[in-house]
């Protein structure tokens, strides 16, 4: 029975290795897809290119320019007018403005202040909100420096008592005394503050020592494009029931068993080899981290990969035609990956998720590599990729129709 | 007439095959029923009494101090700042029998805050260290340690990282631009007495500032002049779009299957021994891709609008520019299909147009967040045009003037792809 679940197994490999196609699909896409989010998220919060326009003629406007430019979250593309960057905002070119309002630097000290515009897309509001944040990021210090200006301003009511002294004079030079001293206090609370923030995993194990947003998605993607590959083993199953060689496989001494395990095993081997090549792309490309257990990596790996080979025969058992296998396997794969949060963290929902096997890859993938765990944080999650996995192709050799 | 006889054929197929119909229109739902469950409406309301409740953020306060308090004060107006645990919260997390917690305190609070990081309830604990407020006073630093899980929600903990920073940065300026005073007072001690008294008066007027008031340098978000609907977008009409194009590329990949199931099953060498031509049976198809992504659409649209209008945030849209820009997507959409269907590729590769378009095409990862050298290839996709397009009608309050170009552009692409399909098809190979 070995032996012929083999030579079933190496001829299924054999073609799929014919088709260039399914390469692309198997790892350029995924590939793709990791290298976009890369480059995008693997230095933490994303650069957001965003149009500026300044229409201040002093000095602060420059100098706010000039610091919005050095931020290494803002990349300004600067414009000459309100009126453009307004209609390029409309029109959904890019999500947000920041305008530098006529006037600027004169309105500092007014009671009023002087406002610095951020024109945000109404259709991407939610994700242009950051911008504010990054701008206020990026100019705190003439933010600071703007409001204790404004008070200063207010400390000089009326004239000097001291008879003899030059009221302008001894207000200039306390102003200058004051910002001295207050500007060095400013200048360590921002660049220095005595109230640290540090971010720290809340476990010693931790392999992975930041906040990332990249580490977050890789593995979701890792494990949302494993999951493809059932719908690759339940076509090729029944493409071979509807052009009638199964018929004839079935007429030779090849157990029923040895069929189906044949026509898994060459899935569940690519299953393995693309998570393994999604993991080392962004751990060599993007300094993902891989924890500090191979053992136990490789095990929620493996489980992942026989729970994608036992999906694919319970797909190919239910579907009659390759069109209903293909939309079967979309709909199960793509609505796992979603609900497990595995494609899109933020849709995850949280009860729903607990019965796809997604969710238990991507648990113990994120146990291995983020939170530093070794076997103690795969042994559930394969125990119960590995049930899935026997209930989906005892259920699939089941109900599975060899003619 | 031929052409409508054969789409009727293609309809009563659909119809038999209830796993195409659920993969076309019941997928887009599983996208559209988290965002909407997922969404917090209350918050949205921007003249309702109800506000977001914010991040939760434990805090685990050792200090007790007066600086602490300020700190912790701060966050709260920010965050949800959850503090004292006792009760349910204890028998919860099974720490009720826990010495740590036989009252409320610090280290109550951080242990429950532990425990809920690693359930994915919570994407921060803060540990405020005990001599936080001495230190602070005496001019010494201090670390507060934020806790993540690193395999928890990487942006809701750089969020909180942020706040925290930034707050921490706000009190410790107040307080030490009120220490820089006194130095300067001190300092002015040196000079004459009638200075050094001028100087105290001057320093000891107030100068806090007056909360009314706005900051010297304030930064506002505004809304386009050009925007006349002036409200607060959420996530189901932003999603709506998102979805919509999204999912309306799956259709290339059903299309080629079923394709190929015609070619295979010898449908189309028959077809051709009737009067009916090569021309019509490519003209079916692609009709017969348009009418199921109207379908598609008229769903995810409708449900969107329907659940958003449910929770009163109404949306409007303009129905005029909504078909035309819906029939040049599910135009564009089905003749990749027909492309991919003319050429030897399998089917699975109808898969690809749906995932590498929708994440260049801003329809998976927004186009503002791609680094500049990659947002050319955005240009290069249909999807592109079907979410600006989207976006205008739904969020920006676009009529069908405003689509016009990004529907122009799709059908560029409908006769790109269906004019190499016809040039390419072979229905007999």
């Amino acid at each position: 029975m070995f032996r012929n679940m083999l030579s079933i197994a190496y001829k299924e490999f054999r073609l799929w290795l014919q088709a260039p196609a399914n390469w692309l699909v198997v790892f350029l896409v995924p590939f793709a897809f990791i290298g976009i989010f890369g480059v995008t998220f693997s230095e933490g919060t994303p650069v957001v290119t965003v149009y500026g326009v300044n229409e201040d003629r002093g000095e602060l406007g420059e100098e706010i320019v000039t610091l919005l430019q050095k931020s290494d979250n803002l990349e300004l593309e600067m414009l000459s007018t309100q009126d453009e960057a307004d209609a390029l905002v409309t029109k959904g070119i890019r999500m947000a403005a920041i305008i530098i309002p006529e006037k600027f630097s004169e309105s500092v000290t007014t009671d009023d202040g002087a406002p610095i515009l951020v024109i945000i897309d109404p259709g991407k509001a939610d994700q242009a909100g950051i911008v504010t944040g990054l701008v206020q990021e990026a100019l705190i210090k003439p933010i600071v420096y703007a409001e204790i200006e404004r008070a200063m301003s207010g400390l000089f009511k009326g004239k000097s008592s001291i008879e003899g002294v030059n009221s302008d004079l001894f207000k200039t030079f306390v102003n200058a005394g004051i910002k001295a001293v207050v500007a060095k206090s400013v200048n360590e609370a921002i660049d220095d503050p005595l109230i640290k923030i540090e971010a720290k995993p809340y476990s010693e194990e931790a392999s992975q020592g930041k906040i990332s947003i990249f580490s977050q998605l890789a593995p979701g993607v890792a494990m949302a494009f494993a999951f493809f590959m059932v719908s690759h083993l339940a076509d090729a199953v029944i493409d071979e029931r509807s052009i009638g060689t199964l018929r004839r496989l079935m007429s030779t001494p090849i157990s029923k068993a040895s069929l189906l395990f044949g026509k898994a095993l060459p899935s569940f081997l690519l299953a393995v080899v693309q998570m393994i090549f999604v993991l080392l792309v962004c751990n060599q490309f993007f300094n993902l981290p891989l924890g500090n257990s191979w053992l136990a990596l490789m095990t929620i790996i493996v489980a992942t990969a026989l729970c994608v080979a036992g999906l694919g025969i319970l797909i190919a058992g239910l579907a009659r035609t390759p069109t209903q296998s293909g939309a079967i396997a979309t709909f199960i794969v793509l609505a796992m990956a979603v609900v497990s949060g595995a494609m899109i963290p933020a849709l995850k929902l949280a009860g729903i998720g607990y019965v796809t096997p997604h969710y238990w890859a991507l648990v113990g993938v994120q146990n291995v590599i983020a939170r530093g765990m070794g076997m103690d944080g795969v042994l559930m999650q394969s125990g119960i990729l590995l049930g899935m996995a026997v209930l989906f192709f005892v259920v699939g050799a089941w109900r599975f129709k060899y003619e | 007439m031929r052409i409508l006889s054969l789409l009727k054929n293609d309809v009563r197929r659909l119809f038999k095959e209830a796993g195409v119909i659920v993969s076309l229109v019941l997928m887009p739902l599983v996208f559209m029923v988290p965002t909407i469950l997922n969404t917090d409406f209350e918050a949205l309301d921007l003249d309702g009494d109800e506000k977001s409740e914010g991040t939760p953020l434990v805090i685990a306060d050792y200090d007790g101090g007066e600086v602490a308090l300020d700190y912790i004060k701060e966050l709260d107006t920010n965050l949800k700042v959850e503090q004292n645990f006792s009760g349910d919260v204890l028998v919860e997390y099974e720490l009720q029998n826990d010495p740590r917690c036989a009252q409320p305190s610090p280290a109550c609070d951080e242990v429950v805050g532990r425990a809920r990081l690693l359930d994915g309830s919570l994407s921060g604990v803060l540990v405020i260290p005990e001599g936080l407020t001495s230190a602070f006073k005496d001019g010494k630093h201090t670390t507060v340690t934020l806790f993540f899980d690193p395999g928890g929600d990487a942006l809701l903990a750089t969020q909180i990282q942020k706040i925290s920073q930034g707050l921490a940065i706000k009190v410790a300026l107040t307080k030490q631009i009120d220490g820089a005073k006194s130095d300067f007072t001190d300092l002015s001690s040196v000079s004459d007495p009638k200075v050094q008294a001028e100087i105290d008066k001057i320093m000891n007027q107030d100068t806090s500032i007056d909360t009314g008031k706005e900051t010297a340098i304030h930064v506002d978000e505004v809304l386009p002049v050009s925007y006349t609907e002036k409200k607060k977008l959420g996530p189901v009409e932003q999603g709506i779009p998102q979805t919509s194009v999204l999912f309306i590329f799956m259709l290339p990949m059903f299309l080629t299957m079923w394709v190929r199931e015609e070619q295979e099953s010898g449908l189309y060498r028959r077809l051709l021994s009737t009067p009916a031509g090569k021309a019509d049976m490519i003209i079916d198809k692609l009709a017969f891709g348009v009418l199921v992504c109207l379908v598609q659409m008229a769903i995810i649209f409708g449900l969107g609008i329907l659940a958003s209008n449910y929770k009163g945030h109404p949306v409007s849209i303009d129905i005029a520019g909504f078909l035309v820009l819906t029939l040049a997507l599910s135009m564009a959409s089905a003749s990749v299909g027909l492309f991919i269907s003319s050429t030897r590729l399998p089917s699975s590769i109808g898969l690809v147009p749906m995932l590498l378009g929708g994440l260049l095409g801003g329809a998976l990862l927004f186009l503002d967040f791609m680094p500049a050298f990659m947002m050319p290839f955005s240009y290069i996709v249909p999807q592109r045009y079907g979410m600006v397009g989207y976006l205008d009608l739904v969020a920006r309050g676009g009529t069908l003037v405003s689509i016009l170009p990004e529907a122009g552009i799709l059908c560029l692409f409908t006769l790109f792809f269906a004019g190499i399909a016809i040039w390419r098809f072979d229905l007999l190979d």
